[in-house]
């Protein structure tokens, strides 16, 4: 067990490290945008004097080695300062939001899983059959296709057509079905593909050529020998692709009018709402080293094989 | 001989040919736009403003009157120029990252491994909106962005081919020749790498024209009254119940594109290396 304990903690070091790096790379970014808040919210007919007073409350005079620091150790207590554009603290704002964006996300996970994984088992045990090519042919149209058309078409059909669900906004589960339909189509592709070709890799391994053998039925020995070890990579690949989904998110949510994070981080963008953006990108980079660092612990325990590098 | 049964091999795959097929529609397109297009892309029409498709307007007009048609003729020009800028970009930079980190190992690989780890802790389109923001918006800049967020996953896939090939003799030989690493990489590593990158070229191209079109829809690509395909469909989703046609169409051309372009990539990978893993 030693040196799986050493392998996650080394992954979790790296991890920090990241956390660490990423901070200084959105720091950077939003340092060096040519708008500076203070000019973009006040009236030109406001005195240099009062400009500055305003720039001296939101630290915005200190050299950007110092706001760095000063951000850092705020972020570090759970201080993620407050909204240029609102006056709210950028903590409520984002604890508001937060909720939405991971129901979202976390239902279109669901639905990606529970279609990707038995289509294909399917589509790989009909190898070459008239279901895997059509599947096969489905899948790289919904990877061809941006979400937000997707999400377009959707709402034209299901909301203004007949109105089965509204149309934006969020009100109560039914509201859920578009944006999560939408997200999680367009990459159901890839985990179909995966699960298509681990299933075909494994089918062809001694172990289950033995288990035929053995008079095992054919539904048994897809289901405990080759499901089981293909699934390894799959499940993996179930924390590695939240991240994407989430980025995924910020598009939906804005065809949507969904009220979580990618939203408030569009109008943060577009009001160069420094600490919005700022809070944002670092909670979802947060997330994004966490759910790595789980994927690669995953992998790590369920394929020994991983942690010798 | 060989070729011929690799041509064979393609046309007994219609979905390559399909593609290939595509392809070819949008390039003319974008070559023949001002020939085909009735109308130009910013002329504008008052008079007809949310027209449904009809004789003059094929695809219908916008809340201005614009042609839509004549629109998504000429945005297949941006939407082409500026996935080809943003592949281009990021497979010079992945591929060359590729080659240092898995020729030189060691110190450089840590390095680059670790910056490419970084890289993907932040979402690539969070990432590239944050980059066009700092650029300010426009096609150019989106080209950009984008390669500075998908340039990592060259890197992975030439790293470990490197790798793989720097034990083969005939490397160890030209070594023990004296050659430079330089001369090395030149002359033995890259002719080796051509199929890996020109399949990896050919499958990003598809994926970096639909994050750009993305970047468009949230207004940050080429700006008005420049027929970018993401932001003539955004801008028709307030006209939904009324117009349509506005967000269908960019929409369509978008996938058209997409998956012209994928399923010609997936043909060339067949015929090049059939067993690589992407």
């Amino acid at each position: 067990m030693s040196d799986v304990a050493k392998y996650i903690l080394k992954r979790l070091l790296t991890g920090v490290l990241v956390v660490l790096c990423v901070t200084i790379i959105i720091f950077g970014i939003l340092q060096a945008m040519p708008g500076d808040p203070i000019d973009l919210m006040v009236d030109t007919r406001v005195s240099a004097e009062k400009v500055a007073e305003l720039k001296a409350r939101w630290g915005l005079d200190k050299p950007p080695v110092v706001q760095y620091f000063y951000w850092l150790s705020n972020i570090c207590r759970g201080d993620f300062g407050t909204s240029i554009s609102t006056k709210q603290e950028v903590l409520y704002l984002i604890q508001q939001r937060l909720p939405y964006t991971l129901m979202l996300t976390g239902a279109a996970m669901i639905i990606e899983y529970l279609l990707a994984i038995p289509l294909g088992l399917v589509a790989a045990v009909r190898r070459d059959g008239i279901l895997d090519k059509f599947l096969t042919v489905v899948m790289v149209v919904l990877w061809s296709m941006p979400a937000f058309w997707l999400g377009v078409l959707l709402i034209r059909q299901f909301a203004v057509k007949n109105s089965f669900f509204p149309i934006s906004g969020y009100s109560g589960l039914k509201s859920l079905v578009l944006p999560a339909l939408t997200l999680a189509l367009p990459s159901l592709a890839q985990i179909f593909r995966l699960t298509r070709s681990e299933v075909l890799d494994v089918m062809e391994e001694k172990h289950v050529e033995t288990a035929y053998a053995k008079g095992i039925s054919d539904k048994m020995v897809l289901v405990r020998h080759v499901l089981r070890n293909a699934l390894i990579p799959v499940t993996v690949t179930f924390f590695l692709n939240l991240p994407w989904l989430i980025g995924g998110a910020v598009v939906v949510e804005n065809v949507f009018g969904w009220p979580g994070m990618g939203q408030l981080l569009w109008k943060g963008i577009s009001k160069q709402d420094f600490p919005i953006v700022q809070g944002i990108v670092f909670v979802i980079a947060v997330l994004t080293v966490i759910c790595n660092l789980i994927g690669d612990i995953v992998s790590g325990i369920l394929d020994p094989r991983i942690r010798m590098e | 001989m060989k070729k011929s049964r690799k041509l064979k091999l393609i046309l007994k795959k219609p979905l390559f040919l399909i593609g290939f097929l595509m392809m070819a529609v949008v390039i003319l397109a974008a070559i023949f736009a001002p020939q085909i297009a009735p109308h130009g892309y910013a002329e504008q029409n008052l008079a007809m403003k949310l027209q449904a498709p009809c004789a003059e307007f094929p695809l219908g007009t916008d809340r201005y009157g614009r042609c839509i048609f004549s629109r998504i003729l000429y945005g297949s020009r941006i939407a082409l120029k500026v996935g080809l800028v943003a592949v281009v970009i990021e497979s010079v930079i992945g591929v060359t990252l590729g080659i240092v980190a898995g020729y030189y190992g060691k110190k450089a690989d840590r390095v680059i491994m670790f910056v490419t780890d970084m890289i993907w802790s932040i979402p690539p389109i969070i990432l590239a909106m944050a980059i066009v923001l700092l650029l300010g918006p426009s096609a150019e800049n989106v080209a950009i962005s984008v390669a500075l967020v998908t340039w990592a996953q060259f890197t992975k896939i030439v790293r470990a081919k490197v790798q793989s090939m720097k034990e083969l003799s005939y490397i160890e030989a030209a070594r023990v020749y004296g050659e430079s690493d330089l001369q090395i990489i030149l002359r033995y590593i890259l002719p080796n790498l051509t199929s890996t990158i020109v399949i990896l070229t050919s499958l990003a191209l598809p994926s970096a024209i639909l994050s750009t079109t993305s970047m468009g829809f949230l207004g940050l690509g080429a700006q008005e009254p420049l027929p970018d395909w993401g932001m003539i469909l955004s801008s028709g989703i307030e006209f939904i119940k009324k117009a349509p046609w506005i967000s269908f169409w960019p929409g369509l051309a978008i996938v058209w594109t997409v998956l012209g372009f994928n399923l010609a990539a997936e043909g060339l990978k067949e015929l090049l290396d059939p067993r690589m893993k992407v």
